[in-house]
């Protein structure tokens, strides 16, 4: 009988000796999302700057799927997809795009929740802050200037049980963006301070503040006043005294492939590092799997080449007629910079004359020059620019002449001074001394945005600029139908004019993911889709 | 714990009446046998009114001594009629036992105990396991479909190694598990480890279904349970049986494909510079491709493949100990190459009883399974691509080269842009090395105190150990590692430990009074933990590929991975049942659970439950009709509970990954905490309230036997991992943006047939058959607030990961297909002709392009809302995913010595989505040089005006439509198997106690419009995604051929 009883005993002793201690099971596989240092901080805010770099921004889908083909560039892959915009709400890139930016967006909420916490150190904590404030504005720059007005995420806590959040009005969009800029504007670092432009500085604030006043005065909203802000802004970066343009224009490129800073010239750049054999994963595959000049041989630096620059911009550049090779020479040294006159054939590569000035390949970015080896086949380190100062110079111009009704000695000596750096006259031994970089006296405003337009393809082609620009001056679906006739009339077949033949009205706002209308059901549609 | 089949030993001292006579004692022997003629071993023989008694051997025999000459000997074996023969002075007494169509006797196992069949009120199947146990399969799951009416089994694939999905009466919850618990003796698992168990080895598999035999496992008992008891040593004399079978499984059909000339002129339409390049050089036309050797890479990607099946076992035992060890090997090749599956298996059980109070078991199965080869319809890569899953590329491949090409021993096709990653299938998955092994031991212990005699005290505990090693190594002439990838060769090595114990603690009172009432308490206590690892690492640029998975550690980059997880339950049950007369039977149970899996204050949950049950055949007025032997009502309601999500789902919890932070100034990259989890804190159970209305009847001594089961399943509070807007941000560092919620409710309700006859029985022939039917009935019945409908995507293309497939719609069944209304093709008449160009009409809808871009040929679409645009806003249901009822239909012919079993299995009413058709009849992503179905050779030219097959890149959007939707309705003819028992005068002369061959084969033929090569597939499954075909693994037809033998 005693057995009995201490089986019982222990039968209940069991049963009841505390559940709910046994039920407390700890997580220790991750942590909470409390940010309660500096450091802790710090890594909330590496994952805000996480998504510039991410294949669905930077890395593939800004400069390549959404703006390789326009009239200064197409792809030679003949697929038919993204980046001859041909898609439906439910593309994938049109829809990380949308989602990664989200996402950026919630991490700079959750940073800037934190952030205001008495017990750190406040010159410290308010760089966190203004670097979160600034890319969450940026963000939603992006988002506006995609596809419209968009709904406003600014908490850490989104409700999950009520996801039908409407659209915000394009203004309101912007008015946020401009409150976020503007407030990081004081808190960020000075430009001269930092080492490179990967950081948020003050003039990086300014010159994304011009961008985005810029864009707004233009199409859609067409608020006039503000290019007084855009110049006020992009003033602002220039009389820092912090800025000047490299005097080599490869140079800047050179720069990026040999992980060299020039905070100068490139405000603000979004970094790319390292190698895959060192672990890596920031690398971007717009240069190398894309773009780049065409070869095989890894040893120099492997591009699929399939970022092709158009006749059209080939002959934008000034040309010397009294030159005697084929084709003619320009004195504009950009050309043959961003065009590559040759591929690398074979391997060893070996550098080979392309004569055929449709079929030439994208040269901006060298792999060649790139210094961490072995490299990687498809993805490369380069760091990519988001505002050069040149930008910030063409941008002055462009404003002035749109404050004016036409262009001032401030607007000539903006582009003037991109143009002559293009010339080579900033170089210790110009190779043309004598050449004339300056645009002709007496432009009218027409003439001198004409002007505009042109520089800005000849500086900035591949940079991602050409379709943003082509929407906010309001003529990008006439303009990518007069280049396509264009086109056709001069040698291109119908293979490079496949973008052109899609774009229609609807292609000036992305339209909005299929998934995002599926769930959020107070959502709509951007209008043609 | 210890569930066989209880041996009754009738014959109780008290009331026997010692015979008069002569007191010398006597040897008396004999043999039982059943009705059949078949010896019976096992019987329990007694002297009446003594102690004394025996047990017949295998081969039925007995010897047993009496005093006197006039002694009564009473044979008596479960499910059989008890005898009593006077000795009458006779030294040899052959005896016949009749069945016992009452089965008075007769106990099942449910949860935590055992009840004798006539007081169940609860809805609780058992497989019939001679039957399932001839189908020649590696584990129960794939012999379980259409066995037990209400159960579904929806098969993944023929993946080597893979389980099937296995649901109860509908799916109840929604992103929470809906596969049920799986308690194998006696140890709660939440994963069947099928694999784990030879089919031989399993003694019963019954099916809990209503909430009076389910809410006794409480929080998990929800989706029902499936009970799963093995064998264990037998009293008598060691048997040893060696079985074992050989045979091969043969692919299916392969599919139609284009051949050279369709080809060619396809890709002459699709990419004329890519035509001319490859195929028109050196002068070469279309027409010179009609006569040309087409390529098809299905036959040696496909092949006949061996399967070979050892099993040996020994069971036995004396008065106080019985034992049983078994082995099992066995080695199936897959019918795609380079792929199969292993499994060496063992196991030993021990039961002792020490006095009359005090027993104590123990058992441990210890498996180690291999399975290998490339997994067809998932590629390798984290992010997915269609293109780089093999049937991809066989299907896609070439059907014929350019001038100067000799593409079958190149792994790259050289006619391709260097970007495109598809290579030759066949290279790839010779050396591919992708490989799983588990190694499973669970040992089960239990005591067993007998503290009166009605009043049990036992101890349970269990505890299972895994270990999943997952290997992988993709070499040079692999689609992942390859020279054009920047991971180069690569692999890795992965292992997941698991490790599960739970101790059981149970009262159980049973007694009767006054042989009417009967009474079954059973209490009890139980806890249950679980521990997850996670680690191993990947590495790429490996610098020898020789060296394989050896060689990664030295490898230009590693990659480590490490975690843990962990759960814990805390339980409290009970459950009273009683019966009078065995005529009116009532049952109340109820568990208390707590799960560590919710926050504190949702954890503890509460489920009872109540049933009774009515034996009209008891009643006196039904006890004079003669045909009837049985019939019962019976009436259930109850709670379950399902807390199957992540562990720590109520936590917003944040990661510090490898690939995610920024690098500042070319340094280091700065890790980024970022989101991994958005908790939820609200969490709950999910509960689902189930009624049960069954009734069973006998005829004919059983002969006919009938069971029907109506049934009400209400779920609330759902579990969903609820896809969230991206523009949320909530988007996680696994690429999705999801939260769990307790959203709404689901409703399933049905009704489950059964019959089973016995239709001849002469002496040396029989036919009886099995028929089962079940129809259920799903509906949504609340969402959250302001929600009318969850969808759902599936991940098997970055291109088409974006749009939902999937849609769960309040008032309709979850599980519909969603997407665009395919309406054929435009046609001239839907366009003017404006400047030699064609205009859309402007009353004729747009396919989701731009209108202008729209032209004669292209996909067209029902424009549902009528804005003349195509798009989202015109997604409706375009199919069911699932089926209307399902069943099976099993027959089995005795005749002497042979026995045939034949059986169908059906599932009516449901749809696939063809995904293959997507790529394969089509292109829907204009992939060049990728072959297509033969059934695309029709498609829309100006010659051709088909309205069922677009032009060449008509599709340009990444949208499901009804084109894809197919009838997945079918009947199989699933399993045939052909014994022969060899004679007992022949069986004697071999020195055996039994001999028997037989052949079965599995998959014979299957009756479906689909157009696919399975219609039982769901290749990315789950509650919201049900019958979703892309590049399965065939199903083989298998057939062996196989040996069993006793000695």
């Amino acid at each position: 009988m005693k057995l009995k009883y201490l089986l019982l005993a222990i039968s209940i002793g069991v049963g009841l000796s505390s559940c709910e201690e046994f039920l407390n099971t700890k997580p220790t596989n991750f942590i909470a999302p409390t940010y309660e240092t500096l450091a802790e901080l710090e890594t909330g805010l590496a994952g805000v700057y996480d998504v510039l770099g991410s294949q669905a921004l930077y890395g593939d889908v800004i400069p390549y799927w959404l703006n390789v083909s326009t009239d200064i560039g197409y792809t030679n892959t003949g697929q038919l997809n993204t980046t001859v915009y041909i898609y439906t709400p439910a593309d994938v890139q049109v829809t990380n795009f949308w989602k990664t930016l989200y996402q950026g967006i919630y991490r700079a909420n959750l940073v800037l929740a934190r952030v205001d916490n008495p017990e750190l150190e406040e010159g410290a904590r308010n760089k966190i802050k203004g670097q979160a404030l600034f890319l969450r504005g940026y963000y939603y720059f992006l988002l506006a200037s995609n596809y419209g007005g968009v709904p406003l995420l600014l908490t850490a806590e989104p409700d999950i049980n009520n996801v039908d959040v409407p659209r915000a009005s394009l203004r309101e969009v912007y008015d946020q963006v401009l409150s976020d800029m503007t407030q990081a504007e004081s808190l960020v670092a000075e430009a001269s301070d930092l080492d490179g432009g990967g950081r948020i500085s003050r003039s990086a604030v300014q010159g994304i503040l011009a961008r985005v006043c810029i864009t707004m005065a233009g199409y859609p909203l067409n608020d006039e006043s503000m290019y007084e802000e855009a110049k006020q802004w992009a003033v602002k970066v220039r009389d820092s005294g912090m800025h000047e343009l490299n005097p080599d224009y490869s140079d800047i490129f050179i720069k990026y492939a040999k992980d060299e800073y020039d905070i100068k010239e490139s405000i603000w750049e979004v970094e790319f590092y390292g190698l895959l054999s060192n672990g890596s994963s920031e690398y971007t595959y717009y240069i190398g799997a894309r773009g780049g000049i065409l070869s095989g041989d890894v040893e120099i630096g492997y591009s699929g080449g399939a970022v092709r620059a158009t006749k059209w911009l080939f002959d934008l550049y000034a040309q010397d007629e009294t030159s005697t090779t084929t084709p003619l020479a320009s004195p504009d040294l950009r050309r043959d910079w961003n065009i590559a006159p040759y591929t690398y054939v074979g391997v060893p590569g070996v550098a080979t004359p392309n004569p055929d000035l449709w079929r030439r390949t994208m040269g901006k970015w060298r792999r060649e020059y790139e210094v961490q080896t072995p490299k990687d086949r498809v993805v490369s380190p380069q760091n990519f620019p988001i505002l050069r100062y040149s930008d910030v110079l063409l941008m002055i111009a462009e404003a002035e002449n749109e404050i004016h009704g036409g262009p001032t000695a401030e607007a000539y000596d903006a582009i003037n001074q991109v143009r002559r750096r293009a010339y080579g006259l900033m170089l210790s031994n110009p190779p043309q001394p004598e050449v004339d970089a300056d645009l002709p006296e007496g432009l009218s405003k027409d003439e001198f945005f004409q002007e505009i337009i042109n520089e800005r393809a000849r500086e900035f082609c591949f940079e991602a600029m050409r379709r943003p620009d082509y929407i906010r001056w309001g003529n990008f679906v006439d303009r990518m139908k007069e280049y396509k006739n264009w086109a056709l009339s001069n040698g291109a077949v119908a293979g490079h004019v496949l973008a052109q033949d899609n774009i229609s009205e609807r292609n000036l706002l992305l339209p909005i993911p299929t998934y995002e209308l599926s769930l959020n059901k107070a959502m709509t549609q951007n209008p043609g889709y | 714990m210890l569930f066989i089949f209880c041996i009754s030993v009738n014959g109780v001292a008290k009331d026997a009446i010692v015979p008069a006579g002569s007191n010398q004692s006597q040897l008396i022997k004999g043999q039982v046998f059943d009705k059949e003629g078949s010896p019976l071993p096992g019987v329990t023989v007694v002297v009446k009114g003594t102690t004394q008694g025996t047990v017949t051997d295998f081969s039925g025999q007995y010897s047993i001594s009496v005093q006197g000459t006039d002694a009564v000997l009473v044979y008596s074996f479960v499910g059989m009629t008890t005898e009593e023969v006077l000795t009458n002075g006779r030294t040899t007494i052959n005896v016949t036992l009749k069945e016992d169509i009452k089965s008075v006797d007769e106990v099942v196992v449910v949860g935590y105990g055992t009840l004798r069949k006539m007081d169940l009120t609860g809805s609780v199947e058992s497989v019939r396991m001679n039957e399932m146990q001839k189908a020649p399969v590696k584990s129960f799951d794939e012999s379980l479909a259409g066995r037990i009416a209400g159960v579904t089994v929806a098969g993944n694939d023929g993946q080597p190694g893979t389980n099937n999905n296995i649901v109860i009466r509908g799916v109840g919850s929604i992103t929470g598990s809906t596969s049920p618990l799986y308690v194998i003796d006696g140890a709660p698992m939440e994963d069947s480890y099928a694999n784990t168990l030879n089919p031989s080895d399993i003694e019963s598999i019954n099916i809990l279904k209503d909430a009076s035999a389910t809410a006794i496992y409480g929080a998990r008992g929800a989706n029902g349970v499936v009970l799963i008891t093995t064998k264990r040593g037998t009293k008598g004399a060691p048997v040893v049986t060696y079985n074992a079978y050989f045979g091969f499984s043969v692919p299916p059909k392969p599919l139609d494909l284009m051949g050279a000339y369709e080809f060619v002129k396809y890709q002459a339409e699709l990419n004329p510079n890519y035509a001319q390049n490859v195929y028109f050089i050196n002068g070469k036309t279309l027409d010179d491709y009609k006569d040309a050797k087409s390529i098809d890479l299905q036959d040696q990607m496909f092949q006949s493949s061996p399967v070979h099946n050892h099993e040996i076992s020994v069971r036995g035992g004396s008065e106080n100990t019985s034992y049983s060890a078994s082995g099992n090997v066995l080695d199936q090749d897959g019918i795609a190459i380079n792929s199969g599956f292993k499994r060496y298996q063992g196991r030993i059980t021990l039961d002792q009883q020490f006095n009359k109070k005090l027993k104590v078991g123990i058992d441990a199965t210890y498996s180690s399974e291999i399975s290998h080869g490339a997994i067809l319809t998932q590629s390798s890569d984290s992010y997915t691509y269609a293109n780089l899953s093999l049937l991809y590329s066989v299907w896609g491949f070439r059907p014929v080269l350019g001038d100067n090409e000799n593409l079958l021993d190149e792994l790259f096709d050289p006619a391709m842009p260097s970007t495109d990653f598809r290579v030759n299938p066949i290279l790839s998955a010779e050396n591919e090395l992708r490989r799983t092994k588990v190694d499973n031991l669970r040992a089960n212990g239990y005591l067993e105190y007998k503290l009166t005699p009605h009043l049990t005290l036992k101890f349970a505990g269990g505890l299972t150990n895994i270990m999943v090693e997952r290997q992988g190594f993709f070499n040079s002439l692999t689609t992942a590692g390859n020279e054009r990838r920047d991971q180069k060769q690569n692999g890795f090595i992965y292992f997941r430990p698991v490790s599960n114990w739970n101790n059981t603690n149970t009262l159980t009172y049973n007694r009767n009074f006054d042989k009417v009432h009967n009474l079954n308490v059973v209490v009890g206590n139980v806890i249950q933990k679980q521990k997850d690892g996670n680690y191993g690492f990947s590495a790429i640029q490996v610098l020898n590929e020789g060296t394989g998975v050896d060689g990664l550690d030295e490898a230009s980059a590693n990659f480590g991975t490490s975690g843990s997880s962990r759960w814990s339950l805390a339980s409290f049950l009970g459950r009273i049942n009683y019966s009078y007369r065995s005529k009116y039977i009532l049952t109340a149970s109820a568990r208390y659970d707590g799960s560590s899996k919710f926050a504190p204050g949702n954890r503890w949950g509460f489920f009872p439950s109540g049933a009774i049950a009515w034996r009209m055949s008891e009643e006196g007025f039904l006890k004079e009709v003669d045909f009837l032997s049985n019939a019962k009502l019976r009436v259930s309601h109850g709670a379950t509970g399902n807390n199957r999500i992540s562990d720590f789902a109520y936590l917003s919890t944040m990661a510090i990954p490898r690939n995610g932070g920024y690098s500042f100034n070319n340094g280091e990259p700065t890790r980024g905490a970022l989101l991994e989890n958005f908790g939820n804190p609200r969490l709950k159970w999910e509960t689902t309230y189930q009624t049960n209305i069954g009734y069973d009847l006998g005829l004919f001594e059983s002969r006919i036997d009938l069971s029907a089961d109506l049934y009400r399943k209400t779920t609330e509070d759902v579990l969903l991992n609820a896809n969230l807007p991206y523009s949320t941000g909530l988007t996680t560092i696994y690429n999705v943006a999801t939260a769990y919620k307790n959203i709404g409710k689901i409703r399933n309700q049905g009704v489950e047939f059964t019959i089973n006859t016995i239709n001849i029985q002469k002496k040396n022939f029989e036919w009886s058959t099995n028929f089962n039917i079940s129809f259920n009935q799903n509906k949504v019945m609340e969402l959250n607030e302001g929600q009318s409908a969850l969808l759902q995507n599936v991940n098997f293309d970055t291109d088409f990961r974006n749009t939902t497939p999937y849609i769960a719609q309040l008032d309709k069944p979850i599980g519909q297909m969603y997407g665009l209304i395919w309406d054929g093709v435009y046609q001239y008449e839907d366009f003017d002709l404006v400047l030699g160009d064609y205009i859309l009409k402007s009353n004729v809808p747009t396919n989701g392009q731009a209108r202008a871009n729209v032209q004669p040929g292209d996909i067209k679409y029902k424009d549902i809302n009528g804005d003349l645009v195509v798009n989202e806003m015109d997604f409706s249901v375009i199919g069911r995913g699932y089926p209307i009822h399902t069943g099976g239909f099993s027959n089995t012919f005795r005749y002497k010595g042979f026995d045939l079993n034949i059986f169908f299995q059906w599932s009516y009413g449901n749809d696939l989505i063809n995904a293959n058709r997507l790529f394969f009849e089509g292109n829907a992503k204009r992939v060049v040089a990728l072959n297509q179905f033969a059934t695309y050779q029709n498609r829309w030219t100006p010659e051709n005006p088909s309205n069922e097959y677009f032009r060449t890149a008509g599709k340009r959007d990444t949208y499901y439509t009804s084109r894809e939707v197919e009838d997945g309705s079918f009947l199989r003819l699933k399993t045939v198997s052909l014994g022969y028992d060899f004679q007992q005068t022949l069986v004697d002369k071999l020195k055996l106690k039994s001999l028997r061959v037989y052949a079965s084969a599995q998959n014979l033929y299957t009756w479906t419009g689909y157009s696919g090569q399975n219609p039982d597939v769901s290749t990315r499954h789950s509650a919201l995604t049900p019958g979703f075909d892309f590049a399965a693994y065939p199903l083989a037809t298998t057939l062996t051929f196989g040996i069993k033998a006793s000695f």
